[in-house]
């Protein structure tokens, strides 16, 4: 570390010559060291040198404010200018939109009404198959909400791994003729597994009863 | 007396059948007060192996449930031979009693006090007056009966009867009594105590009164007592768990009869002379003495619908009835035995 053994051998330390030699030695990436190292007496300079360093700076400082200020110009230029493109891209798009079409504006009435009452029949269409689709997701929730209910009263009665058990032994039995009635063939549902037998939580088994006294 | 085959039959008195259908368990039956009477019993098997064992443990039980034609004999309002309806023929004059019919009347006279007066034994003018002065046959169908036009007044301030403990006298102070409302209790609390040495664990039933004392025979977490349906239902209302606790029913499903030209029934309200509990079927309490429990279910019932929840919550009763809608109504007392109760 021969800056080291320099500092150590200066007799007249000066903190403004020091601090800038540390930095002319090191420049900006010294490291921690080099910067306690900076910290001990520094080597003198002349003033001349001094002088042409501050110069530097000095240039360099300006020449790095030009040039930022030259890379602002140029990046709000450039968002300007596609902003402005984009803008002018979305105006032309929505005019030539607006523009009437030329067979509906050079057309006879008889033919828009044609097209209007096309268009109301499609959306009359759409409206029923949603309808039905509504019944349809209706119709699975409340199943659902069935099927949910009947396990959970035959796990609370028999265990929740013997309902479980019987659920799955039972799933593809019976599986005919357990669509709802009343369902179009269009929105019927896909046939549903049997469900286990509920078991009747029944009275447990007693050891004597009481009750009204037995008469002669 | 009929033995379950392979059963082990021991001996005993004439009225009782003792059966054991288990090599650890043992069951007795006689019938008495008009009910059946049944005690379980789970042995204490060092003692009582061996045929000698068995027939010490036969006799015992057949002395406890003796205790129930004792307490039939001496305190039956019906017939013509008992100490009880002697003394009532002429209740304004001292009586030398059999000690059961003494004690009998003691107990009564403190279940009058405790009871703040709603249990009184002074209304057996009222149910002769309803026509029931003997037993009627409830079983054999509708019971029609030639009631008198007047109903008898209720009771008039406390009862206060009057005793010589060291001559066994009792002075009924003109008025004449029924134990229908505790007889059957004592009957059950005293059958028990010759029960007690007998057995780890025994169940006594007497119809709508129960006694069931330790851990039970299954699965040592007590006695399961079915709670009968008032409305003929056969399935029962609710299962109790009980041990160390008597069990008591009041209820009248069978004992109702025609009398005037209405429906009557056997729990009398004292402070009106007729029949009480109005809006209910049955009452059910547990508690820890069957003859005060008996006390304490026709006292519940005699508040009536609208007022038992009250009446069972301010004394801490156990308490379960049925109301003539069916619905099932229990006091808080009553949660810990709760085993299963009908939706």
């Amino acid at each position: 570390m021969a800056a080291t053994e320099a500092v150590g051998r200066s007799a007249e330390p000066s903190t403004r010559a020091t601090l800038s030699t540390t930095a002319a030695l090191f420049g900006a990436a010294g490291t921690l060291e080099h910067a306690e190292e900076g910290l001990q007496p520094a080597l003198s300079l002349p003033d001349e040198l001094l002088a042409a360093r501050d110069r530097v700076a000095t240039a360099r400082a300006r020449t790095s404010r030009a040039g930022t200020r030259r890379r602002s110009r140029h990046r709000l230029g450039t968002v300007a200018l596609v902003g402005s493109a984009v803008l002018a891209t979305v105006a032309i798009t929505e005019g030539y939109a607006r523009t009437p079409l030329p067979g509906v504006a050079n057309g006879t009435a008889s033919g828009a009404a044609a097209s209007s009452t096309a268009n109301l029949s499609t959306l009359g269409g759409i409206s029923r198959v949603l309808a039905a689709d509504q019944k349809l997701i209706a119709s699975l929730v409340k199943t659902e909400g069935t099927i949910a209910s009947r396990y959970a009263s035959a796990a609370r009665a028999v265990g929740a791994s013997q309902a479980a058990a019987k659920g799955a032994a039972s799933g593809g039995v019976a599986a005919s003729g357990a669509a709802p009635s009343g369902t179009s063939p269009a929105t019927s549902l896909p046939p549903l597994p049997a469900l286990p037998p509920v078991p009747a939580v029944s009275a447990p088994a007693a050891h004597a009863t009481t009750g009204a006294s037995s008469v002669p | 007396m009929c033995l379950d085959q392979g059963a082990v039959a021991v001996d005993v008195p004439q009225r009782a059948a003792v059966v054991r259908s288990r090599p650890a368990a043992l069951r007795a039956t006689t019938r008495a007060m008009a009910t059946d009477v049944t005690a379980h019993l789970v042995p204490r098997t060092e003692e009582d192996s061996g045929e000698e064992g068995e027939r010490a443990l036969g006799a015992g039980v057949a002395s406890a449930l003796e205790v129930f034609h004792e307490v039939e004999a001496a305190c039956t309002r019906f017939g013509s031979s008992s100490a009880l309806v002697r003394m009532n023929r002429s209740p304004d004059r001292w009586h030398r009693v059999p000690r059961v019919l003494f004690d009998a009347l003691v107990e009564a006279h403190t279940a009058h006090d405790v009871t703040g007066g709603s249990f009184d034994p002074r209304v057996e003018r009222a149910l002769r007056a309803l026509g029931y002065d003997r037993s009627l046959l409830f079983s054999s169908g509708d019971v029609v009966v030639h009631a008198r036009p007047a109903v008898c007044a209720g009771s008039r301030g406390a009862w206060r009867p009057r005793f010589r403990h060291a001559t066994g006298e009792v002075h009924l102070r003109g008025e004449p009594v029924d134990l229908g409302g505790i007889g059957k209790g004592l009957a059950v609390r005293w059958a028990s105590a010759r029960l007690a040495p007998l057995a780890i664990a025994y169940l006594l039933e007497a119809g709508g009164d129960c006694y069931a004392a330790g851990p039970g025979p299954d699965d040592g977490l007590g006695w399961r007592i079915a709670v009968e349906d008032p409305t003929g239902v056969e399935e029962p209302v609710a299962v109790l768990r009980v041990v160390d606790r008597a069990v008591t029913t009041s209820s009248v499903r069978l004992r109702t009869w025609r009398a005037g030209g209405k429906p009557v029934h056997h729990i009398v309200d004292p402070a009106t002379g007729r029949p009480g509990g109005a809006g209910l079927l049955s009452v059910t309490t547990i508690g820890a003495d069957p003859a005060l429990g008996e006390v304490w279910s026709k006292s519940l019932f005699l508040a009536g619908r609208t007022r038992i929840a009250t009446l069972a919550r301010r004394r801490g009763l156990a308490a379960l009835w049925v109301d003539e809608a069916g619905a099932i109504g229990t006091s808080d007392a009553l949660a810990p035995y709760l085993m299963w109760r009908r939706p």
